[in-house]
């Protein structure tokens, strides 16, 4: 994936709607793209990570074991799919419990370090007003 | 640091090494007297291989048992072992069993004890007294070795064991008394944050094996070293003289170590990198190998011995000491008995072997068995730095900051940019505008855009037009004239008629007469042409692009500007700045090529935090930042620090930025360096004279920050508060120069990642007290060589003992500040003090806090503050006392000191979503959409709290997935 693809994929993303275009690329610029399989396993511990393609499965840390399996680890959390963003909470609430997110078929990722977002958001008072107040819209919602 | 284990550890640690060298001389006494000088290359495979053995003997019981019953058991065979063994001699036994046995037990006594030392300093602490304790290692075998003639001359040998024995005794009182001490007052260097892994993880295993790769070449190096010295030393000296050489080398080695140890090691490891410091060892030794294989002598493999000897305790092991840093405590132990008891002494007997095997000829050529060596060198130093890396990315890794090379978004291919030009000329507005700030960003060159301008789809050429028209280049007026002449899509040809216009050519505006008969956005580019490169009546054309194109109302002003006098520029831009759709054209314009009559309004829409304004300076185009320049010095610090922040997503920000860099006031230098950083980590090049000016003055203010701190004694709490809070936004700023510096001089070409010091600055200011300290070492992994950030952030971490004195030192790098501490806002302080109290507003910079005091209304409120579903625009932080939120089917929710209520209002303009109420009088501080946006803007860790607050409402039972 190249830069504006990166940058298209975080586009996509209702959460980053608001965000200028220029942070966009900034944070693009930063995100590094994975394809993970069946199975494979990521964690929010220090990365955010923005679904582009397929579907994962998630949960709390506290709720699982190490080893837990596809079908073990639904039973604690939802899927995320396209669009869906994990562990951007961490990033502004760093006492935030971290995730665990276990591919559930053959799936897109992009990842961008929570101290990268940080630097991009703390650069930028714009931005982070952006998204506080995509957060707000998605509390108001009633969706998470 | 628990000093007085410390104390105890390294006593306990002289004593062992003393009884070391002590046992080693009776022992190899009585193995040449019984076979003489020929087999002492057997006694060097002996030695290494059984202190080898006995190492990872001591490794399987100490996993088993506890290291307490295991290292006194290690003593007490010693002090059995060295008791008998003169009885053993005498009963036949023979001496390479007792050699083998003293010196292993011994030496694997003195890494166990060596534990136990390292147990009770952690940290930078341990950086500067384990060498000391090193020293005191070095100068127990002195004493033993000088000590030792001594009493054999005057007692015999046999009296040396007895005294090894002696002396095992005390060290085994004092291991007792050390372990007491080392429960009673804590171990810091073995101790690891609660739920630390005692697992390696993959990063700490790949460290680990570059540590056993190091060990063994480190070994093999010194072996083939030792070779050659006894061989130029066997032929130099005879008998007694051989004898007063050894003593004599070994005196001067110790001697060098002892004084390297107490006086330039210390200083290393809390200055220098680990790369650098494991250099140093395997460098030396391959420069004085060098001139050994140019010049064979006795001297000079003297030379190379002494160093290799030195350096391999001086740098070699204080760099392994820190490189283990990373490990958990139990394996962090467990490898460092085993690497200098095990590993390092197998590569040293696997050399010996060898050398063996080859026999006289490996010495008969000393030239080539140098070389040898030295290739082996030049490995060992290559995988030194390898591993010193490894280091640096596990010691890193817990705070979350992983290093990666920047992406060099120059290189990108034809391919590349054909797809980035369609997707700036697509349908779809947000992607268009997102690819045309990647080609911003990646700096793409107008003659790269000209190749694509008869791109078959419409779109992608008015992107590219527009492009050009940003970027005008005479040089492509032919090309581009091509192009327009073919166009036959209207917006297409508009772009193209512009970028012609703002090229100066008007070759072709017939053309765009005829077609703008038909389409009316060819007719407004053709008549905005025709203005621009003949004139007409420019200042009504002005307020219609204002309007229309904010970018071609600053090229019509730069290309007209002989037409109309100032003042009636100045007259048409305070009009249009009125105007709510002309506003951001007419800002454009002031920034970019407005008259100075016009400065006070961008200045003023820049403190209100106007995001018009904002756009503006993104907007600006070189020529534009050259034309704000130097408005800058007479701009109030609230609009150059606007600026400063806007600069952050501004393709042509270095030149203003650096202009910004240089200044004093915090709240500027603040915003200026953290945009920099943005700038620098985007691959552009800052100017280097601002970025030193910014590393001294940050450097400086944080100093002068620190000697108020050495005199507040007599200081208001609020004062001392602020000043605090100043001093970690000092360490900050001083961090992100650094990191810039770091960025645009030392490597930018290599595309080094500045990230690293900002995240350790982010740790550092705001981080647990663990994360900290692993924080300023991870600043000195990066910032190598600034030795006085490193003193001064430590001088920070030190608690403060301060005595009465002036705030007269603030004065010049921190006005307000330097007012408060003067006790001259005296008025403010309980207002400053009570909004200290939320987290919300604990870290923002004072001066933006004392505007939210002024700004923000104090309340008292008692019952229903505002209902569900009423309109609202303002937010309301608790200052004491307690409210309630209440949603139908929900308990009520209490929102205590320090909480928020309403922000979702500020936010989102809207309704309320619960109803709120106080119960009892609970006084609030009411801050409205506008004072929330105009504090915003200048302090955005308050966004930050907000948004922090906001999440821990977001799902409690999924708080981090977000998403459509």
């Amino acid at each position: 994936m190249d830069l504006l693809e990166r940058a298209r994929a975080l586009a996509a993303c209702p959460l980053f709607a608001d965000l200028a275009p220029a942070v966009v690329i900034r944070l693009a610029e930063r995100a590094r793209p994975a394809t993970l399989e069946p199975g494979e396993r990521k964690t929010t511990d220090d990365t955010v990570w923005i679904v582009v393609e397929g579907s994962l499965v998630i949960a709390s840390r506290a709720a699982m074991s190490a080893v837990a399996s596809i079908s073990t680890t639904r039973k604690h959390g939802g899927t995320a799919t396209a669009g869906h963003v994990l562990g951007l909470v961490r990033v502004i609430a760093p006492q935030t419990p971290a995730l665990d997110a276990v591919a559930e078929k053959t799936s897109v990722v992009i990842g961008i370090s929570v101290d990268d977002m940080r630097d991009v958001l703390e650069e930028d008072p714009v931005a982070l007003t952006a998204l506080s107040a995509a957060l707000a819209r998605r509390l108001l919602e009633g969706t998470s | 640091m628990n000093r007085r284990a410390f104390v105890l550890g390294a006593a306990m640690v002289l004593l062992c090494n003393f009884v070391a060298v002590t046992l080693r001389s009776f022992a190899e006494a009585a193995f040449l007297e019984a076979y003489g000088g020929g087999k002492l290359p057997w006694l060097l495979i002996a030695n290494a291989s059984g202190f080898a053995v006995a190492t990872l003997s001591y490794d399987v019981i100490s996993r088993r048992a506890s290291s307490r019953v295991v290292d006194l058991g290690l003593l007490v065979m010693l002090l059995l072992t060295a008791t008998a063994s003169p009885a053993l001699l005498s009963a036949g036994v023979p001496p390479v069993v007792l050699v083998v046995a003293l010196a292993a037990l011994s030496q694997v006594a003195g890494l166990a004890l060596w534990n136990r030392v390292a147990a009770s300093v952690g940290g930078r602490d341990a950086r500067r007294m384990l060498p000391r304790a090193g020293a005191a290692v070095t100068l127990g075998g002195a004493i033993a070795g000088l000590g030792a003639g001594a009493l054999v001359y005057r007692a015999g040998l046999t009296m040396l064991p007895y005294l090894g024995a002696a002396t095992t005794a005390v060290v085994i009182t004092l291991c007792v008394v050390q372990e007491k001490a080392l429960a009673k007052g804590g171990a810091p260097g073995a101790t690891a944050p609660a739920g630390t892994s005692e697992v390696l993880s993959s990063l700490q295993r790949r460290l680990l094996t570059g540590l056993i790769a190091v060990a063994v070449l480190e070994g093999i190096v010194a072996t083939v070293i030792d070779l050659q010295f006894i061989a130029q030393l066997k032929n130099r000296y005879q008998g007694d003289n051989l004898a007063a050489a050894v003593a004599l080398f070994y005196g001067g080695t110790n001697g060098v170590l002892f004084l390297l140890q107490i006086l330039a090691v210390p200083r290393l490891l809390v200055t220098r990198s680990v790369p650098t410091t494991v250099g140093i060892h395997p460098l030396f030794a391959l420069a004085w190998y060098a001139i050994f294989a140019a010049a064979p002598s006795f001297v000079l493999i003297a030379g190379t011995r002494t160093t290799d000897q030195v350096l391999r305790l001086a740098t070699s092991r204080t760099s392994q000491e820190i490189e283990l840093s990373p490990f958990p405590p139990g394996p962090r132990a467990r490898w460092k008995v085993l690497l200098r008891g095990a590993i390092w002494p197998l590569g040293a007997a696997g050399a010996a072997l060898v050398l063996l095997l080859v026999g006289p000829v490996a010495v008969a050529h000393p030239t080539r068995l140098a070389a040898v060596g030295m290739g082996v060198a030049i490995v060992w130093w290559i995988v030194g730095q390898i591993t010193a890396r490894r280091f640096q990315a596990a010691l890193a890794a817990p705070l979350g900051i992983r290093a990666h090379q920047a992406e060099d978004l120059r290189q990108i291919d034809l391919e590349t940019l054909e797809r980035w030009a369609e997707a700036a000329g697509g349908d779809d507005l947000r992607i268009a505008a997102i690819a045309r700030a990647a080609m911003e960003r990646a700096r793409v060159a107008a003659s790269d855009l000209a190749d694509h301008l008869r791109h078959d789809a419409a779109a992608v050429r008015t992107a590219l037009f527009e492009q050009l028209a940003r970027s005008p280049a005479p040089s492509l007026r032919g090309e581009l004239r091509a192009a327009v002449e073919i166009e036959d899509d209207d917006r297409a040809l508009a772009a193209g008629l512009k970028a012609l216009a703002l090229a100066g050519d008007d070759t072709l505006l017939e053309r765009g007469r005829s077609r703008g008969a038909l389409a009316r956005e060819v007719a407004d580019a053709v008549r905005s042409a025709e203005v621009t490169l003949r004139g007409g009546d420019v200042l009504a054309e002005l307020e219609r692009l204002c309007e229309r194109d904010p970018h071609w109302a600053v090229a019509l002003v730069r290309a007209r500007r002989a037409d109309f006098a100032e003042t009636a520029l100045a007259a048409v831009l305070t009009e249009a700045a009125r105007l709510p759709a002309r506003r951001a054209g007419a800002l454009a314009v002031i920034a970019g090529v407005g008259p100075d009559a016009t400065r006070t309004i961008l200045a003023a829409a820049l403190e209100a935090g106007d995001t018009d304004a904002t756009a503006a300076i993104v907007g600006l185009d070189p020529e534009g930042a050259s034309h704000l320049a130097p408005w800058l010095p007479d701009l109030s610090p609230l609009a150059r620090a606007a600026i400063a922040r806007a600069l952050a997503g501004a393709p042509s920000g270095t030149e203003l930025v650096g202009a910004l860099l240089g200044g004093t006031d915090p709240e500027v230098a603040h915003a200026a360096l953290r945009t920099a950083l943005a700038i620098a980590r985007g691959g552009a090049t800052l100017p280097a004279g601002p970025i030193a000016a910014a590393n001294t003055a940050s450097l400086e203010a944080l100093v002068l920050h620190l000697d108020a701190r050495d005199a507040a004694a007599d200081w208001s709490p609020c004062a001392k508060q602020e000043l605090e809070i100043a001093i970690r936004r000092c360490v900050a700023r001083m961090l992100w120069a650094a990191a810039v510096e770091a960025a645009a001089v030392e490597a930018a070409a290599a595309g080094r990642d500045p990230a690293a010091l900002a995240a350790a600055a982010r740790h550092l200011v705001g981080g647990r007290e663990a994360d900290r300290r692993r924080a300023l070492d991870v600043v000195q992994e990066a910032q190598s060589g600034r030795s006085e950030i490193l003193a001064v952030i430590e001088r920070w971490l030190r608690p403060a003992e301060p005595t009465p004195g002036t705030a007269q030192v603030l004065a010049a790098v921190d006005t307000w500040l330097a007012q408060l501490c003067a006790g001259e806002l005296a008025d403010l302080e309980p207002s400053l003090l009570a909004l200290r109290k939320p987290a919300l507003f604990a870290t923002i910079a004072g001066p933006a806090l004392a505007a939210l005091a002024t700004r923000a209304e104090k309340r008292t409120v008692s019952g229903e503050l505002f209902a569900a579903g009423s309109d609202g625009d303002s937010m309301f932080v608790v200052i004491e006392g307690t409210l309630e939120a209440l949603r139908p089917g929900a308990p009520p929710r209490k929102i205590s000191a320090g909480g928020v209520v309403g922000e979702l209002a500020v936010l989102t303009r809207a309704k309320r979503a619960a109803t709120v109420v106080a119960p009892e009088p609970t006084k609030v501080l009411e801050i409205d959409r506008e004072t929330f946006a105009a504090v915003s803007q200048r302090a955005p860790e308050l966004v930050a709290g907000l948004s922090a607050t906001l999440a821990g409402w977001i799902a409690p039972e999924r708080p981090d997935v977000l998403g459509t």
